[in-house]
């Protein structure tokens, strides 16, 4: 058992406490809790820039909402209409829909929302076991952290999920102290895995980690270790075991979701290449956000120097193995549990299950607390310097489009979006169509922006048939001759065709 | 009145929300046929073939029928602008 002793700041004259979360020991960090002079001397100067920071964050959030086309997975998440994942997410988009009507803006304002709670949730789960001003500088990182302000501004399921976890995070943190949260940590426990399949990972691995945690504490024999976890963990284990039961249920009965896994196993999903996932998900980090790379790399660092100064001592006092040692740190680090394993998370999710996917690096933020613990070291003026550095770099890559687009914008914000700009024209010309068929590779976003039904041709037989054709590929276009040309612009063409020609008759046959 | 356990009503609350899974259990069960496994991919080539979108089309049930595995569909498309009258499909192989 660890039982730290508070030490009380001599600059600050502020205690940094904490309650581990196996123990049930204060635990005390007086790096935290140490600010330097400068900074106490004007404290209101210091919380103002920080508030500064976590506006500019909020605003970031709620700008050019409506200027991207909407991919096909929003598309498919604003129809309520993906079999590959769960519904909650979902729902939440379909609510704001039914509220506010089904537009781009309503469904997008979901995930701003959430992104600016998310920002919340990591202050106040960061109060639990930091200071204040520690706190503020996280949540200022959080507010301006590159992908997670453009994420919030789209309608995937990244913002909902972090949220998700965010708040599982806080909900977990006070639950440890007060058994009163437990049944608000199983529902945001099940909240978190219904908003996207990969939610579950968080509840999962709390509980592998409780139990890893438990044993390790425990020196005894078996029946004292039973009794130590069932009086100090066994209601949260359990919460959390009965919190992922709703999930299985759902995935082991749902044939789009099995299908997706068993689509995507082993080449996309997993460690095939692992080398080249590594380069691929570096890369795609770098691009997004260089600073912010190398704020996370210098947190990793400094937190890496502080775990193997703690094993080494700890070895060589207590004759301890090292992976117990390194255990044993995590249980009383600087950093609680589920915020280590969300760190975690937020890196193996896009290395495991797609390191070109941009939006897997929303989960990043989550870096904003090492981030954060480890700027709260610096003397004010270095760290107010590098947060103002941070914020710039976001504002350039994010910035409204109607003030500043620099070569830094990221690509979806530079240019109104293709169906944004031409919907209207093209449901126009389709205005006395019932139903037309796309050939090229249409996406969801085409059900959510043409009004006549939609039929995919790609596996169609589209000999003989006759119709008005939406032509996505202008190769397509060669296999009708004599068809009469209705729209025609540099991203797609429409016929109306009586029947495909003999070109393409040759070219049905020998694919076939 | 002793008031319920926070444990034993999160235990509930699992089961309540495992019951929509719950009634789905009949139908994936059918899978555990390899039949049904192998011709499942041809009955969703079948669905594409006639040009429709897959989350628009929802499994209600699988039938063998004179040596045949028969897959039931419920597809209702579905657009922003429109939502079409619910039509049956079934695919037999």
């Amino acid at each position: 058992m660890f039982n730290f002793k508070c030490h009380k700041s001599q600059v600050a004259g502020r205690r940094s406490c904490h309650m581990s979360q196996v123990t049930g020991h204060r635990t005390c960090d007086l790096r935290l809790a140490t600010c330097d002079k400068s900074c106490d001397m004007r404290h209101v100067t210091c919380d103002a820039f920080l508030y500064i920071l976590i506006l500019l964050g909020i605003s970031l959030r709620f700008i050019d909402l409506s200027v991207p086309d909407f991919a096909t997975d929003e598309a498919q998440f604003a129809l309520f209409a993906s079999a590959a994942q769960p519904p909650a997410g979902m729902w939440l988009f379909w609510l704001s829909q039914a509220v506010f009507g089904q537009t781009i803006l309503a469904t997008r304002a979901v995930s701003a929302l959430l992104g600016i709670l998310t920002i919340l949730l990591i202050y106040l789960s960061s109060r639990t076991f930091l200071n204040k001003e520690a706190s503020l500088i996280i949540a200022a990182i959080a507010s301006v952290f590159p992908p997670h302000v453009i994420f919030s501004r789209l309608a995937y399921l990244s913002s909902p999920l972090i949220f998700a976890w965010a708040l599982l995070l806080f909900v977990f943190l006070k639950a440890q102290k007060n058994p009163r949260w437990l049944v608000p940590l199983f529902l945001s426990s099940v909240f978190a895995t219904f908003v996207k399949t990969q939610g579950l990972l968080l509840p999962l691995l709390l509980i592998i980690g409780i139990l890893i945690n438990c044993i390790i504490q425990s020196k005894k024999t078996s029946t004292a270790l039973l009794r130590y976890c069932a009086k100090s963990q066994l209601s949260i284990i359990s919460v959390l075991f009965f919190s992922l039961i709703p999930i299985t249920f759902y995935i082991l009965t749902s044939p789009g979701i099995l299908a997706t896994l068993s689509l995507y196993g082993g080449n996309m999903y997993g460690i095939s290449g692992f080398l080249e996932r590594i380069k691929t998900l570096l890369l795609l980090w770098w691009n997004l956000t260089p600073l912010f790379c190398f704020l996370i790399f210098l947190s990793i660092f400094s937190s890496l120097r502080c775990m193997f100064t703690f094993i080494r001592k700890n070895f060589s006092e207590k004759q301890s193995y090292c992976a117990t040692a390194l255990l044993r740190y995590f249980a009383n680090s600087q950093f609680p549990l589920p915020v280590f394993l969300l760190i975690l998370i937020s890196f193996s999710t896009g290395l495991l299950l797609g390191p070109s996917h941009e939006y897997y690096a929303a989960d990043l933020v989550f870096f904003s607390i090492p981030i954060g613990i480890y700027l709260a070291k610096w003397p004010s003026l270095w760290r107010n310097a590098v947060l103002l550095l941070a914020a710039s770099t976001t504002f350039l890559l994010a910035s409204p489009r109607n003030i500043l687009i620099t070569p830094y914008t990221h690509y979806l914000f530079k240019e109104e979006g293709y169906w944004n700009t031409h919907a209207e024209k093209i449901n126009e010309v389709l205005k006395n169509e019932d139903r037309i068929i796309v050939l090229g590779s249409p996406g969801h976003h085409i059900r959510w922006y043409l009004n006549p039904e939609v039929l995919v041709g790609k596996d169609m037989d589209i000999y003989n048939r006759t119709g008005t054709f939406l032509l996505l590929d202008k190769n397509e276009t060669a296999k009708f001759t004599g068809a009469e040309t209705m729209y025609e612009d540099e991203k797609l063409t429409i016929i109306k065709s009586q029947n495909t020609n003999l070109k393409s008759q040759k070219i049905l046959k020998s694919k076939s | 009145m002793r008031r319920p356990n926070a444990v034993t009503i999160c235990a509930l609350l699992a089961v309540i929300l495992s019951i929509p899974s719950a009634m789905r259990i009949p139908l994936m069960i059918n899978f555990l046929d390899p039949e049904v496994r192998a011709m499942s991919p041809l009955a969703i080539e079948e669905l594409r073939i006639k040009g429709i979108w897959m989350v628009n089309a929802d499994l209600k049930s699988i039938t063998k029928e004179g040596g045949k595995t028969c897959f039931n569909w419920e597809h209702q498309y579905e657009s922003r602008s429109m939502t079409k009258t619910v039509e049956f499909i079934t695919t037999c192989l």
